[in-house]
């Protein structure tokens, strides 16, 4: 008997990995999934800023794209490209700005951590290869073999 | 059966109690007051004061006063605008942005209550109307398509409210301000670029930053968060059905 352990990131692919397994006549009781959670660094109190929040990287750049779209598509009128070439330079000005100082100064507290599933296969030693196979095809990150 | 729901699915989307900050909530409210609450998956109440907003700004001349105010034409700026027009507008405006703000924090309150819940949720709604399910998808592919035309990286977000009325506004948005036209004029003949600013209308075209990027925000975030709940819904199948618990485990 061995035992096969892989690493997937958590998808679709992983429940087809595991509809395909059973095809393959693998029972569902050989087979065990654990969830790597990701880790947050720190919590203080139950209403403070939540470190998991993914989607604040790009706040300020968008806040900043329409502060400056919309002065500089004003100011455009005036100048000779027109409002709206300065509307998009000035958008995109912002952007970039909003960008480069979320990235530098706020990410310190959002740094990005991955979830990831880790499967356990249970098998007969002649299943090997065919497991290997099958989990290739799923996006696996990483494969080992227990020999026991 | 928990008491509240964490998320949920239906063929008109997803819909999920997350965290959010009130502040870039009320901006949003700011910048277009509508967009707040289309964040905070409010829909009816989004839609509704987007409709506001345009009739409001358009019968005052805002967006035209902001546009000579920025160039120092002040004396323009002030003749330009419609005084009854604008009172209306300014309750209405501070409304917006207080109520997203005061909405945000309490559904924070919810979240923080709700988070470490499994995550029970349908994830496939199929019907002949609309099919919707639960997948990840690319949230700078979604940002994308809401810059090329705001409601379209709504709709590959499976917001499909939201994408239906954005869609429209950007129709009824970009007609108006004739920014398209000018493009075009410029483009052609970039000798004719004074023509080309000419033809364009300063009311309806200084709705265009707002909606753009705030679509792009929306359609960014929400494929963000939607990815979120896929992974945790994920999560919560894997360990019930396929948890060490369920199988025998020899290592």
């Amino acid at each position: 008997m061995s035992n096969i352990l892989c690493l997937f990131r958590p998808s679709l692919s992983v429940e087809l990995l595991l509809t395909e397994l059973q095809r393959n006549k693998i029972k569902k009781s050989d087979i065990s999934c654990f969830i790597l959670k990701a880790q947050t660094p720190f919590k203080n109190g139950l209403t403070d800023k939540d470190p998991t929040e993914t989607t604040s990287l790009a706040d300020l750049g968008f806040i900043f794209a329409t502060v400056f779209g919309v002065v500089g598509a004003s100011i455009g009128f005036r100048l000779t490209l027109g409002p709206i070439i300065w509307g998009i330079v000035s958008s995109i000005i912002g952007f970039l700005l909003g960008f480069i100082i979320d990235y530098f100064f706020t990410r310190a507290y959002k740094q990005k951590s991955h979830s990831f599933v880790l499967i356990s296969i249970c098998c007969r030693s002649e299943q090997e290869t065919l497991i290997k196979k099958i989990a290739e095809t799923h996006q696996v990150l990483g494969l080992t073999v227990i020999e026991s | 059966m928990a008491r509240r729901k964490r998320a949920i699915l239906d063929y008109c989307g997803s819909s999920s109690l997350n965290y959010h900050r009130p502040a870039v909530v009320a901006w949003w409210s700011a910048a277009f007051p509508g967009f707040g609450h289309t964040l905070l998956d409010m829909h009816v109440k989004g839609n509704v004061l987007f409709l506001f907003e345009i009739i409001i700004n358009f019968n005052s001349k805002l967006n035209l006063a902001m546009v000579y105010s920025f160039i120092g034409d002040f004396k323009h700026a002030t003749n330009v605008i419609n005084t009854q027009w604008i009172l209306i507008y300014i309750p209405f405006y501070f409304y917006c942005i207080w109520d997203s703000y005061r909405t945000a924090a309490k559904l924070n309150l919810l979240y923080t209550l709700t988070k470490d819940q499994p995550v029970e949720m349908n994830v496939l709604d199929l019907r002949s109307l609309e099919t919707c399910f639960l997948d990840k998808r690319l949230p700078w592919v979604a940002s994308v398509w809401s810059i090329l035309l705001p409601g379209l990286g709504q709709l590959y977000t499976r917001r499909l409210i939201p994408a239906i009325s954005l869609l429209a506004w950007s129709v009824a948005i970009y007609v108006n301000c004739h920014e398209l036209q000018g493009m075009q004029l410029f483009i052609i003949d970039p000798a004719k670029v004074n023509e080309s600013i000419q033809v364009i209308d300063a009311e309806w075209f200084l709705f265009i930053p707002s909606l753009i990027w705030g679509s792009a925000y929306d359609a960014y975030s929400k494929t963000v968060e939607t990815n979120h709940l896929f992974e945790e819904e994920l999560s919560t199948y894997l360990y019930r059905e396929w948890g060490a618990n369920q199988s025998r485990l020899n290592i």
